[in-house]
């Protein structure tokens, strides 16, 4: 009942770990193993499969049984769910654990699993009982219980083995503070730092869909404000905004004193060590006007308007041809070429600041091929730049372009968009049995720097109960992701 | 001589022994840089060359080895373990990594704990060896982890024998200083009921006294403890019952009072997990919030609308008047507990509170859980999924729930370039159900939205099952708008549902010009169900209008025919004009009376295709033949009753055209699909001309000999024509067919249904009963209000609940006493326990004395107990002694029982009753043997 266990798959779909699984016949691993690389082999594209796989229970099939599975790097973490479980509980779990992790390993890959196999397995044992309730996720007390794998650690383990207990003892824990001595769960006790450091970075991601017209249909950002703390003793912080208004659907780290933050918007914790997801929000736009929404939804005003729209720091143009070279005859359609044209262009709104890391991915449907494509800058209308030609593919600072024939995809990169600049894309393709179906929604993934979409501005960080005075930093960065269809 | 061999012996002896030991220290150099380094000997794992590996691990772990050695020999061990579930390679190590427990060293015990964990249930008899050594750390190793990990080997070995050892073990740890390991201690308990059940009169005691005692009590510990209670007690019907399938109401019954002797475990901490609910861990919470949602509905009144509100569901859906509803105040403690949880990071927990509120709560508090259900949309692509499969559950089961997430409709637009198939299809399908929303004004102004969505999802020419999901929403869109719009203001609806109708089949006929044969295939088929929708339903003829009227779309059709190349979508044009041929208006000239001029033409052109054609279709055109020819007007005979060949050939010339149609027919029937190579066309063909042939002999006068040979019994035209045309409304793609089709696909995806909204049983059955349900919500609203179950999962409310003060214990008045790490709700909670301002003076009294668990937890654990040795399974003749003591318990009237209920049936009702006795009864036995407890609690229950 409850979560079975973890398995984790390697990217050919074979088992590299799993946590013993209890009370089950030796095949129910293996059954949803089977169920999952089933999936994965029967759906055409890996993002189509089911994240929640039905599996039948091979020992009493009125437990209903199913098998909740993430794709990780280049793993695929399994996480068998059996009994009334909600599948959500599963994906939390499996998210906590790629967080621990994340935090042990500073990343996730078959590479690092297999260099580390004997704390992975350590790891599964704390954090899942066999019964099929997590034991002990917090990543603060999970580190007294496994040590992580620093080069330091290991030469400390085979240095004092002999020691009777060592109790996770490492040289920055004053005292021998022992697993489970920390009367805060999520922090450790006798935490010392040489020098006290608290980073916070405020990223925000922005989801929109824009329509043919250009018209964001939906469009919000969501905010993560993601804390470093490496600060001695059991500091406790508060943290004020100056607009703590534009947060809204906040949700917080279990350590964020809930009461403080409804009565006078502070955030007071008591912070565990190392990362961790301080509280993530919606932004919502106060005053922002909503006649795109208006105009797109009715003229009838008395309909509640949906969510504000956060403006989009871009525009695109896209224009797509298809020449039909075939007449239409009847039942029977032959085989024909059906060359297409395409272009692209992308403006930048947002004047201050940059946009990296542009992203533009199409996909051109299953019989696209023999593509050609320029991809070039045009300033400011000065036409269409000289040297379209040698930046198509030239691996210059300037755009590229790409085709992954085996996702169909065709990527278009634009490392840096300086303000108000124009960049363009020209080609053609071919298709060939049906009409070509190109997917009429761009999908465009860009960063900025040192930006917020909210605003959202740190006041202050109050640290009491500890003398030291650390140092302080916030850090705003965001990130996109728009649909653009056309 | 043999000196000098002795010698030499000795040299060789020597020299070999220098060997030796040059290439140990070597081998040992070389393990040490591994062992160093573990990730060369976790790769070299990865090749398998197990054999001398292996053996190198067995002479590592040898008493002679270092500290260091064994320590990197465990940690191969354990990375093999991981590879093999069987541990078939590890498992001859047992003895040796047995002599290890005892290990000074800490890092060693914990492998040697973490490879007995994973291998003693399969070697139970070498574990046994080293259960001294289990039990020794259990009690006295300083160490709360190698005491925790003592108790998980010992309660995983699943050896009966030493199950009371366990138990020892368990109750040992339950009561342990570190909450880490009464958290294990806790979860033991499952373990240990599973393999032996007998233990249970013992377990439960520790469960519900010494763990959730005030002694031991902590938010570490607590959801593993509700945990394991919830896994022993809450179990659903259907788990664990042997039998499949079938469950008898007499089972029912009994599961149902045995979840109530359980949940009565849980009067003395209801009030106290409510407090500690925000500081649970979040694993916690969820567990936490599903035992309270149990006993909740279990145990407290439901909530009742007063009676000065309206009957009708409608008004109070729409959120206006919360205030007519009287919630018990441990209704409303639970919901304000629960209410910061919303605010977790964790998808479950949010979904667990939600959960709690969609099931306790009026519909007026429901909009608490829209924006947090609606931020975890954005929390991960599975979260993501799992999340709108709910709300799309929700949203075909309850209006209210499409009231309150259709202003947020933007957020379940389609990423057509990212989200996968299952997700973008439930996407469409909740945008669908979004459009049933209660207000009207709502759904005018989301329509356009969803309809654009449509289309852009159609343009996008994804994968085939989208698009048709995609086309046939706009079907349905007409349907649920259009058609669906009656109850309010007609005038400006009326409008509006003008303009849906006309833009959705405006958009249906551009598909149809498309050069996809998915997006034309599909239209045809949802035009076409507009139309017989349409000409069916006699009384909303005023939908379509103008150029859109029913009968343009055909002709439409018919002339587009050519284009349209999915053999389904053909067949479906087919069929409806040859239906709907007679029931064009005033035709012109140049056609033959009483037939549409386009249905003869359509015939003409399928006759020059009709080889190419699929059998399908072949069908259709044939049926169309002998339609046509029923429809074409007879010779102008003066006397039709009298068949005689001589008046027949003695008429003036038949109409041209309408002898053209005889000889197209006959050519068609007669000529080309009696001769077809399909079955089934043949079959049709015979039955179509067997039943036209006399018209056609007729019309044709050349043929006039043969026509007399007919035999048998010949039809009347106006027979065949209710042969061929009537009961056809249903039409030849079934309305309902189409309408169960969704249904099914629905249940396939059950999956996702699993945890929260539905229940264990996800079968298609199950959501058939969610529409029909659905159903009587549209007849009115009285579900609307207040739920009822549609979950095994969560039982039917109580209609009166039990006495309050059985969940009053001292530490209400005594509330502060354990101070809270981050407790909200405690404010709230002295509030609403009301008469607790008067117990702050008793609670410096009470609360030590009476604290020391004795009398208040004593009373419910003898009953339990002596309840739990046969009672357990026969608790009839248990309640029936029971019930003759307490004959004359102070039991209210049953029958001004809600109305709501009445639909539940007697069966319900009569063992509700039943436990209701029992609960008053043991309320009673509680009161009886607390009365010496406070007075300051009699008083609260005057005031209550």
């Amino acid at each position: 009942m409850g979560i079975d266990g973890l398995i984790i798959l390697d990217n050919a779909g074979r088992s590299i770990i799993q946590s013993g699984f209890r009370s089950t016949t030796p095949a129910y691993p293996l059954l949803q193993i089977d169920a999952v690389n089933t999936a994965l082999a029967a759906a055409s594209r890996p993002t189509d499969v089911d994240p929640v796989i039905q599996v039948q229970h091979p020992s009493n099939s009125d437990i209903p049984s199913a098998c909740c599975h993430v794709a990780c790097g280049d793993l695929r973490i399994l996480c068998p769910i059996s009994g009334n479980v909600d599948p959500l509980v599963g994906f939390a779990f499996l998210q906590t654990f790629v967080d621990i992790l994340q935090e042990y390993f500073g990343g996730v890959s078959l590479a690092i699993v297999k260099d580390n196999f004997d704390v992975v397995y350590q790891l599964l044992e704390e954090t899942l009982d066999s019964v099929g309730h997590p034991l002990t996720t917090s990543h603060n007390a999970l580190r007294d219980i496994v040590l992580p794998p620093s080069l330091f650690s290991k030469l400390l383990n085979a240095a004092t083995a002999n020691l009777a207990a060592i109790g996770g003892g490492t040289p920055i824990q004053g005292p021998p503070a022992g697993p489970f001595s920390s009367q805060i769960p999520w922090r450790k006790a006798g935490v010392k730092y040489a020098s006290n450091e608290m980073y916070i970075d405020v990223n925000e991601n922005l989801q929109a869909i824009v329509n043919k017209q250009g018209v964001p249909l939906t469009s919000s950002a969501y905010g993560k404000i993601e804390v470093a703390c490496r600060l001695s003793g059991t500091p406790d912080c508060t943290l004020n905004f100056t607009n703590p208004q534009v947060m809204t659907d906040c949700s917080f780290h279990p350590c964020v004193r809930l009461q403080r933050w409804s009565r006078d918007k502070h955030m007071s914790f008591i912070p565990p060590d190392g990362h961790f997801v301080l509280a993530e929000y919606r932004y919502t736009p106060n005053t922002n006007s909503n006649s795109a929404i208006t105009r797109f939804a009715n003229p009838s005003s008395t309909a509640p308007s949906p969510k504000e729209v956060v403006p989009i720091p871009f525009a695109i143009k896209a224009k797509f041809e298809v020449e039909e070279t075939t007449g239409t005859n009847g039942a029977t359609g032959r085989a024909a070429s059906f060359p297409g044209t395409l272009s692209a262009t992308v403006m930048l709104m947002l004047t201050t600041r940059p946009i990296e890391n542009v992203f533009v991915e199409l996909n051109l449907g299953e019989s696209a091929h023999a593509i050609k494509c320029v991809a070039s800058r045009e300033s400011g209308g000065l036409g269409r730049g000289l040297s379209a030609l040698e930046s198509g593919h030239a691996g210059s600072a300037s755009a590229s372009w790409s085709f992954d024939s085996r996702k169909k995809v065709l990527r278009w990169e634009i490392p840096n968009v300086p303000p108000s600049t124009h960049w363009s894309l020209q080609g053609s393709f071919a298709a060939s049995t049906t009409p070509p179906r190109p997917s009429h929604a761009l999908q465009v993934r860009f960063e900025i720097q040192s930006h917020t979409f909210s605003a959202l501005k740190v006041d202050q960080l109050k640290i009491t109960g500890e003398g030291y005075k650390p140092y302080k930093g916030v850090r705003g960065r965001s990130t996109g992701n728009v649909e653009w269809r056309w | 001589m043999a000196m000098s061999n002795q010698y030499l012996h000795t040299l060789t002896t020597n020299a070999t022994r220098l060997g030796t030991r040059i290439s140990e220290t070597i081998s040992e150099q070389a393990r040490e840089l591994s062992g160093s380094n573990s990730s060369a000997a976790a790769t070299s794992f990865d090749a398998l060359d197990d054999r001398t590996k292996i053996a190198g691990i067995k002479k590592q772990l040898e008493a002679g080895s270092s500290e260091r050695e064994k320590l990197d020999a465990l940690k191969r061990l354990v990375a093999l373990t991981s590879k093999s579930h069987p541990p078939t390679f590890t498992l001859p190590f047992f003895p040796s990594v047995v002599k290890l427990v005892a290990s000074p060293s800490l890092e060693i015990r914990k492998l040697v704990y973490i490879y007995l964990l994973h291998h003693s249930p399969y070697d139970p008899d070498l574990a046994l060896l080293s259960i001294n050594t289990f039990q020794k750390d259990l009690t006295s190793d300083p160490n709360p982890l190698i005491r925790a990990m003592a108790l998980r080997v010992l309660s995983g070995m699943r050896v009966p024998m030493v199950a009371n050892v366990v138990v020892m073990g368990i109750k040992k740890c339950a009561s342990d200083s570190s909450p880490y390991v009464r958290k294990v201690a806790a979860l033991a308990i499952p373990k240990l009921y599973d393999l032996d059940p007998t233990q249970l009169p013992t377990l439960l005691p520790i469960l519900t006294q010494t763990l959730l005692s005030n002694s031991s009590f902590s938010p570490l510990c607590i959801g593993a403890t509700v945990y394991s209670f919830n896994t022993i007690c809450l179990n659903s019907i259907s788990q664990g019952h042997t039998v499949r399938g079938y469950i008898s109401p007499e089972e029912r019954a009994a599961h149902k009072t045995q979840t109530f002797e359980y949940l009565k475990l849980i009067h003395p901490h209801y009030r106290k997990l409510c407090r500690f609910l925000v500081d649970v861990d979040e694993w916690g919470q969820v567990e936490v919030m599903k035992l309270l949602l149990t006993y909740a509905r279990v145990m407290l009144a439901k909530p009742v609308a007063s009676h000065h509100s309206d009957n009708g569901g409608k008004d109070s859906a729409e959120g206006g008047d919360a205030t007519t509803y009287e919630l018990d105040k441990d209704v409303k403690l639970l919901l304000t507990s629960v209410e910061p949880t919303f605010m977790s990071r964790n998808p479950s927990v949010v979904l667990a509170a939600t959960k709690v509120y969609y099931y306790l709560a009026p519909t007026a508090y429901w909009e608490k859980f829209v924006s947090p259900l609606l931020r975890l949309l954005t929390v991960s692509k599975e979260v993501e999924r799992v999340v709108i499969r709910y709300l799309v559950v929700l949203t075909s089961r309850r209006r209210p729930i499409s009231t309150l997430f259709a202003p947020h409709y933007t957020s379940f637009l389609l990423r057509l370039s990212s989200d996968s198939v299952p997700l973008q299809k439930d996407k469409i399908r909740l945008l669908l159900n979004l459009l049933n929303a209660d207000d009207d004004e709502l759904v005018e102004g989301i329509w356009m939205g969803v309809l654009r969505e449509f289309i852009a999802c159609v343009e996008n020419v994804g994968e085939d099952e989208i698009v048709k999901e995609a086309v046939n929403g706009v079907g349905e869109l007409v349907r649920r708008v259009g058609f669906g719009i009656t109850s309010k203001g007609a005038g400006d609806g009326g409008a509006v549902r003008e303009d849906v109708i006309k833009m959705c089949v405006t958009a249906l006929m551009e598909m149809i010009g498309s050069p996809y044969d998915i997006v034309v295939s599909s239209a045809v088929q949802v035009l076409q169900q507009l139309v017989q929708l349409q000409l069916s339903s006699s009384s909303s003829s005023i939908y379509l209008q103008q150029q859109q009227a029913p009968l343009t779309i055909i002709a439409r059709l018919a002339k587009k025919f050519d284009d349209i190349k999915h053999a389904e979508a053909r067949a479906c044009v087919v069929w409806l004009v040859g239906q709907y041929a007679p029931s064009a208006p005033g035709s012109k000239s140049l056609a033959i009376d009483g037939i549409a001029d386009w249905a003869p033409d359509l015939l003409r052109r399928c006759a020059k295709t009709f080889s190419n054609e699929a059998p399908l279709v072949k069908m259709q055109i044939v049926t169309l033949a002998g339609k046509l020819i029923v429809l074409a007007p007879p010779p102008p005979t003066p006397s039709p009753d009298a068949p005689s060949e001589e008046a027949q050939s003695s008429k003036p010339p038949i109409d041209e055209k309408v002898r053209r149609l005889a000889l197209l027919v006959k050519y068609v029937v007669y000529g080309l699909a009696r001769y077809d190579s399909h079955w089934d066309v043949r079959d049709r063909a015979r039955l179509v001309w067997g039943l036209v042939k006399g018209l056609v002999d007729k019309l044709l006068v050349t043929d006039e000999g043969e026509s007399s040979e007919v035999g048998g019994v010949v039809l009347r035209r106006e027979q065949i024509r209710v042969v061929l045309f009537e009961g056809k409304a249903g039409g030849f793609v079934d309305d309902r067919e189409r309408a169960r089709g969704a249904r099914g696909a629905l249940g396939s995806l059950s999956a996702f249904a699993i945890g929260a909204e539905s229940s264990s049983s996800s079968s298609a059955q199950g959501y058939q009963e969610y529409d029909e349900l659905e159903d009587e919500d549209h007849r009115h609203g009285k579900h609307g209000d207040i739920l009822d179950s549609f979950d095994e999962d969560v039982p039917e409310w109580m209609e009166r609940g039990v006495e309050s003060q059985l969940r009053d214990s001292e530490e209400d008045t005594a509330s502060a006493r354990k101070p809270a790490v981050t407790s909200m709700g405690s404010a709230n909670f002295n509030k609403g326990a009301g008469a607790v301002v008067s117990g702050i003076g008793g609670r410096a009294n009470a609360g030590p004395v009476v604290l020391v668990p004795t009398n208040l937890a004593g009373t419910p654990e003898s009953e339990s107990s002596d309840s739990k040795k046969k009672p357990w399974k026969d608790l009839e003749s248990f309640y029936a002694e029971e019930e003759e003591e307490e004959g004359e318990s102070e039991e209210e009237d049953e029958s001004e029982e809600d109305e709501e209920e009445g639909g539940e049936g007697g069966r319900e009702e009569e063992s509700e009753e039943e436990e209701e006795d029992s609960g008053t009864e043991s309320e009673q036995e509680d009161e009886s043997s607390e009365e010496e407890a406070a007075g300051d609690r009699k008083h609260q229950v005057e005031q209550l």
